[in-house]
């Protein structure tokens, strides 16, 4: 292991483990994760108005079966990435044979690979949480007061739906980033100055989305026109 | 290498019987479903509470197709892990038939304990045990939910008389809170698995990835974000 890959190393971990952090701090509260809340909280006002709460169901409903799949999908990446570590000699051989590919030891090779299955099973670890929070949510709803009902602390269970939705697609977001980053150690195996690049991209390309993309102008916009009723207890991740 | 027929030593059987006891040990504090007047002391018993009080509402709606959506979507995601349970199982029997091959790769990682050939497909059953438990416990989640699913379709229509409304609601929920257990029963078989992973590496890092799982797993439970936002719910609907 050279430097080169310790500067590699290093700098993913920092983009992959504080990358939650370093997105509040560029959007300054205003980046979509945290707007996506405030909708969230309208739509969870909202909920409670309806009569007939169909609608909130099969919403809830796309997100589950999205999670379900990645959840399935990723430990299925794990099944195949231990087949590639039982081949490693063989991909070693692959991979050694194209010109560009920086040259690294059999055992530093299988260590990528055991870091890539890490990062899978950390992701697996998120999905398979945001399934189970949302099934709280599905339960959440169905154990909310009737429309008709005069109760009085509407808002707070509101709020508080809207916290546990968060929460679980805090995690989703959490598994899916797995995704694009194993995809930056990917290029670790081609060299390690690759692998800096990608890491530096893939951090660019989501930070984009979360403060200017033209989804996060749209939805501030949206909640400028539609916000919550009343202010929050609290902000939602304190 | 080693030439004893079977190497099994003394820090394979305390990681292996540390597994066996963090997951009775854990499965008695998050399965554990108390009587209905008792107060929910995790996540878990507290959403068994909130079931309670989701049966209520059903009874009390004339129409209940929210009902039946919500437990649709539980039903298809435990569908989904039960049919990923058998691919799994399916890769795995096919690494056992090319056990001899893994072992060799396995052995020549400079980093991975040495172990026999027979103790490494010894190993790589144990997994597929672990995963034949994950489709049990999918399977009978998904048969309680299809109870579950009956129960409501057989559920009086409003209105309903106040006894008789909390008796029914309460054994719904009982049946939708078991299939729940099962489910997260087989979901934890999973990530007993992926700590079984590092058994192939050392004994040592099977008992700290035991340990890390189990420890994930209860701060879920008593302190996450969920479950202080379910808590407060809870709290506001009136305990």
């Amino acid at each position: 292991m050279t430097i080169v890959d310790l500067v590699g190393l290093g700098l993913f971990a920092i983009a992959f483990f504080g990358y939650a952090r370093i997105a509040d701090l560029a959007g300054r509260g205003k980046n979509v994760n945290s707007l996506m809340h405030e909708v969230r909280r309208t739509w969870m006002q909202r909920m409670m108005e309806r009569p007939d709460r169909i609608v909130d169901a099969a919403l809830t409903g796309h997100t589950v079966n999205s999670m379900s799949f990645f959840s399935s999908a990723t430990i299925l990446v794990v099944a195949g990435l231990l087949g590639v570590l039982g081949q490693a000699a063989e991909a070693q051989a692959v991979l050694a044979g194209w010109v560009f590919v920086a040259h690294s030891s059999a055992t530093l090779f299988q260590l990528k690979i055991i870091g890539l299955i890490a990062v899978f099973v950390y992701g697996f670890f998120r999905f398979t949480w945001a399934l189970r929070q949302y099934n709280y949510c599905c339960t959440l709803i169905g154990a909310a007061p009737l429309a008709k009902n005069d109760y009085p602390h509407r808002l707070e269970l509101a709020d508080q739906m809207a916290r546990v939705y968060t929460s679980a697609l805090t995690s989703f977001g959490g598994g899916i980033r797995c995704y694009y980053f194993a995809l930056a150690w990917l290029a670790w195996l081609i060299d390690p100055v690759a692998f800096i690049v990608a890491t530096i991209g893939v951090m660019l390309v989501l930070l984009r989305r979360q403060v200017s993309s033209h989804s996060s102008r749209a939805i501030q916009r949206y909640v400028e026109l539609n916000p919550p009723e009343a202010p929050p207890a609290r902000a939602p991740h304190d | 290498m080693d030439t004893a027929w079977f190497d099994w030593n003394w820090p394979d059987s305390l990681a292996f019987g540390w597994m066996l006891l963090l997951w009775f040990v854990y499965g008695r504090f998050a399965d554990k479903l108390p009587a209905d007047t008792v107060a929910p002391t995790n996540l878990n018993q507290m959403m068994h509470q909130l079931r309670r009080l989701w049966m209520r509402r059903m009874l009390d709606r004339p129409e209940r197709i929210l009902d039946s959506s919500l437990t649709g979507h539980s039903v298809n995601s435990t569908t989904f892990f039960a049919s990923t349970s058998m691919l799994i199982i399916a890769g795995l029997l096919g690494v056992l038939g090319k056990a001899a091959d893994a072992h060799a790769v396995v052995q020549s990682f400079g980093f991975a304990v040495v172990a026999t050939e027979l103790l490494f497909e010894l190993k790589i059953l144990g997994l597929i045990g672990l995963f034949m438990v994950g489709f049990y416990k999918f399977t009978w989640a998904l048969r309680q939910f299809n109870f579950a699913c009956t129960l409501i379709g057989a559920a009086p229509l409003p209105p309903v008389e106040p006894e008789a409304r909390d008796k029914f609601a309460d054994q719904a929920a009982r049946v939708m809170s078991l299939a729940v257990v099962s489910f997260n029963g087989g979901i934890r078989s999973y990530y007993f698995a992926m700590a079984w992973l590092c058994w192939f590496i050392h004994p040592l890092a099977f008992i700290v990835a035991t340990g890390i799982v189990v420890l994930v797993l209860w701060k879920r439970q008593v302190n996450s974000r969920s479950q202080a936002s379910v808590a407060e719910y809870y709290d506001a609907t009136g305990g």
